[in-house]
């Protein structure tokens, strides 16, 4: 039975960040562009985005419509839809604090176009937008539901700029010998996400995820948060005929279990004081140089909460498969780019490529019925 | 491109008397006539068929020895409704409306001879009568409408003269100069041109339509002559295709001329004309070696613009606040392609901005919904 969700009466957070990823096996994230000129039209714009996204999280049977008209909705769920555990988190890039709108002033300090980082190469159809939309459900229908049913309430105001489909493995193939819910595993095989913090840490995602009062941010920012997304191309049939010793030693982990290396299960304290040379996992592991578990890399935690893609072939011949490797975070600078700048020149980035994205902030959820998504921004 | 070929479905109520002739019965009020027809190697039996405007079922037994089947065709070309693969000795219902006029029916493959089937009276009345709007009011805009198309086809030919007569001349440059210009008259009517199919692909379909490509003999009309005269550079040969390219377009002229449209046809019209530069010319396939895509979009636009304008004093009556709406999001649209108007024309299609191409795009898909919306308004059954 599929919860039902509550992606725009969050309070002060929005839905789809710390919400349990494990039955929202299906994502699309799609970029969008404003093409209208005045903040009331943007307010308009979000007003009817939050209305759409009220009745698809709410779950709704849609009227049969008059033959004469289009009908209200695709029916592409059928006669009752959702709310299949379904969230829509909209952010904000850069762009949308140029001049067209009048928010320069309020534009969060961290928010900018994400450069390109050493191993990146940014395509231009694939990166940046004024809106990200995330979109997540039990189901790759009903997310194509939901993109649909928004995009019809905002034809004249916003067009998309790039999309991204994307997948978890089903929930039923995630658990393991004696019943054990799993980490997911990406398109390398390997599990991705096993020491992410626990989005049920309330006092973790205060103090990972969310903006606070006391950062310097706008007093509109308060609650929301940084949101980095960037399709990592893998380069899969490379990848698949390395040997297991050397994935292994890129990546940190037994492939196999997940444990890291050395240690016997997935949950394992990779233990790296007791390796400070790498005998055991290596320091170019790429588990070790994303989190190296100091107490001093505490304050570079990031919320990863990523989807594999998959999308046909390149120019090549080859896969063209990934992750849509998606971060929130309360400091953009102490998260992703510090963990950003400990990867490059990691081994792994033989075997990936970063391929777009930007630099979103998600604002904080909306505060009453009436409220918009971006109310405390845009009112 | 070309729209879909329908049954036009009529409005005018016509009463269903007495039908006289092989295999139709009378029939009381909307209950369709049914006509018994069978179908094999030799064709249709019976080969004449008579029948009143209206709803008309067809029973089709394939008494034959191969798979075949049962179309009903108008004009030669316009398949009006019909039955595919009917295996031997089954029997298969086909429901349908007709309007007045004679089709062809083929019966068994088409290398047979087709029969005949008259259909006394004018066009079919609807399933249900108008509940929104007079019928005569509609018949009335219909009407301003029809001498619109009458005054673009007249146009039209003319400048496909004066195009034609260019190219068969060898003027190279003159040919380039009046491509354009009589592209418009028949964008503008584009609804009503592809009533016919036949003449839309001789006229205007596209390279990519063809399983050859730009080397199927198929390849004709504008679009043959355009990759000519800007990829190649030369009038060499064209001859040929200027006067195929005349020949269709008088043949439209005399089709159209003895066409009756349909309120329904011309209430859709407006928001095909809208989809269709949506869905396919605003990627700049549509004239892709001169770049002139924005006389082609413009003449969409405008052949939109007219059908509201005609409809204009129903829906003001009828709600003006979404006449508003329309009006406002035609203008929004119009509004950015005129950022590009030079003289009596437009500046080439790769000089529009990629900032302007979204806002071009995003009011044509708002436009778009806002006409979707227009049958529906006019009380019009799909």
């Amino acid at each position: 039975m599929p919860r039902r969700s509550s992606a725009v009466s969050a309070g002060s957070h929005q839905a789809g960040i710390v919400t349990p990823v494990r039955p929202q096996a299906a994502a699309i994230f799609v970029s969008l562009d404003a093409v209208i000129g005045s903040r009331s039209e943007l307010v308009t714009t979000l007003a009817e985005l939050t209305t759409r996204l009220r009745q698809l999280t709410a779950g709704w049977a849609p009227e049969a419509g008059d033959p004469l008209f289009p009908p209200p909705d695709s029916g592409i769920l059928g006669a009752s839809v959702g709310p299949s555990d379904l969230t829509v988190t909209v952010g904000f890039g850069a762009s949308l604090f140029d001049g067209r709108f009048g928010l320069g002033p309020k534009r969060p300090t961290q928010l900018s176009q994400m450069p390109f980082f050493p191993n990146d190469r940014l395509d231009p159809a694939l990166s940046h937008g004024d809106l990200m939309l995330q979109i997540c459900a039990t189901d790759e229908a009903s997310c194509v539901h939901a993109l649909r049913y928004l995009m019809a309430g905002a034809r004249g105001s916003l067009v998309v700029r790039w999309l991204l489909h994307g997948f978890q493995q089903r929930p039923g193939g995630t658990i393991e010998a004696g019943g054990a819910i799993a980490t997911h595993r990406n398109l390398l095989g390997f599990k991705d996400g096993t020491a992410n913090p626990s989005v049920v840490d309330t006092t973790a995602m205060d103090d990972i995820v969310w903006v606070g009062s006391d950062q310097g941010e706008p007093g509109w920012a308060v609650g929301g948060t940084y949101m980095v997304v960037r399709p990592i191309r893998m380069f899969v049939e490379r990848w698949d005929r390395t040997a297991l010793g050397e994935q292994e030693g890129i990546i940190g982990r037994t492939k196999r279990t997940g444990a890291p290396l050395g240690t016997a299960r997935e949950g394992d304290d990779p233990d790296y004081a007791s390796d400070p040379k790498g005998d055991r996992i290596p320091v170019d592991a790429h588990i070790r140089l994303a989190n190296p578990r100091t107490e001093a890399t505490r304050r570079n935690l990031i919320l990863r909460r990523g989807y594999s893609y998959s999308r046909g072939f390149d120019d090549a011949g080859l896969l063209d498969q990934g992750l849509v490797f998606v971060c929130f975070q309360r400091d953009l600078d102490a998260g992703f780019v510090t963990v950003q700048d400990r990867l490059a020149g990691e081994p792994l980035e033989e075997y990936i490529r970063t391929v777009g994205g930007g630099y979103f902030f998600v604002p904080p959820g909306v505060a009453s019925d009436v409220d918009i998504l971006g109310g405390s921004l845009l009112t | 491109m070309s729209i879909r070929a329908l049954p036009i479905l009529g409005l005018l109520v016509v009463s269903v008397a007495a039908c006289t002739g092989t295999g139709a019965s009378a029939a009381p009020g909307d209950e369709a006539a049914r006509i018994a027809i069978s179908i094999s190697d030799s064709g249709c039996s019976p080969a004449t068929v008579r029948a009143a405007a209206g709803p008309v079922t067809f029973t089709v037994t394939n008494d034959g020895t191969e798979t075949g089947e049962f179309e009903i065709v108008q004009n030669g070309e316009r398949v009006i409704d019909e039955l595919e693969n009917i295996i031997p000795g089954f029997v298969v219902n086909m429901a349908t409306r007709l309007d007045g006029g004679t089709y062809a029916m083929q019966c068994g493959n088409l290398q047979t001879t087709a029969g005949v089937l008259t259909v006394s009276g004018g066009l079919a009345a609807s399933a249900e009568p108008n509940k929104v709007v007079d019928q005569a009011k509609l018949d009335a805009a219909r009407d301003v409408y029809a001498r619109y198309v009458d005054t673009q086809v007249a146009d039209l030919v003319k400048r496909i003269e004066v195009f034609t007569t260019a190219v068969e001349r060898g003027d190279l440059e003159g040919a380039k100069a009046s491509y354009a210009a009589a592209r418009v008259p028949w964008e503008r009517i584009e609804p009503i041109a592809e009533l016919f199919p036949d003449v839309d692909k001789a006229i205007d379909f596209r390279q990519e339509d063809f399983q050859g490509g730009v080397n199927d003999p198929e390849f004709k009309g504008f679009h043959r002559i355009e990759k000519a005269l800007w990829a190649d550079g030369s009038t060499d040969g064209l001859a040929p295709f200027a006067a195929d390219l005349r020949v269709k377009v008088d043949e439209l002229g005399t089709r159209i001329g003895a066409l009756m449209i349909d309120p329904r046809v011309m209430a859709r019209g407006a928001g095909e004309l809208i989809d269709e530069v949506a869905q396919s010319k605003m990627t700049g396939e549509e004239d892709r070696y001169s770049k002139m895509d924005l006389y082609s979009i413009d003449g969409n636009v405008d052949g939109s613009a007219e059908i509201v304008n005609d409809l204009r004093p129903i829906l003001q009556d009828l709600d003006a606040a979404y006449l508003a709406r329309l009006d406002a999001a035609n203008a929004a649209v119009e509004s950015v392609i005129a950022v590009y108007a030079v003289g009596d024309g437009f500046k080439a299609f790769d000089q529009v901005s990629a900032s302007d191409l979204k806002l071009m795009q995003a009011r044509l898909a708002d436009l778009s919904e806002l006409l979707a919306e227009l049958p529906g308004k006019l009380g019009l059954a799909a």
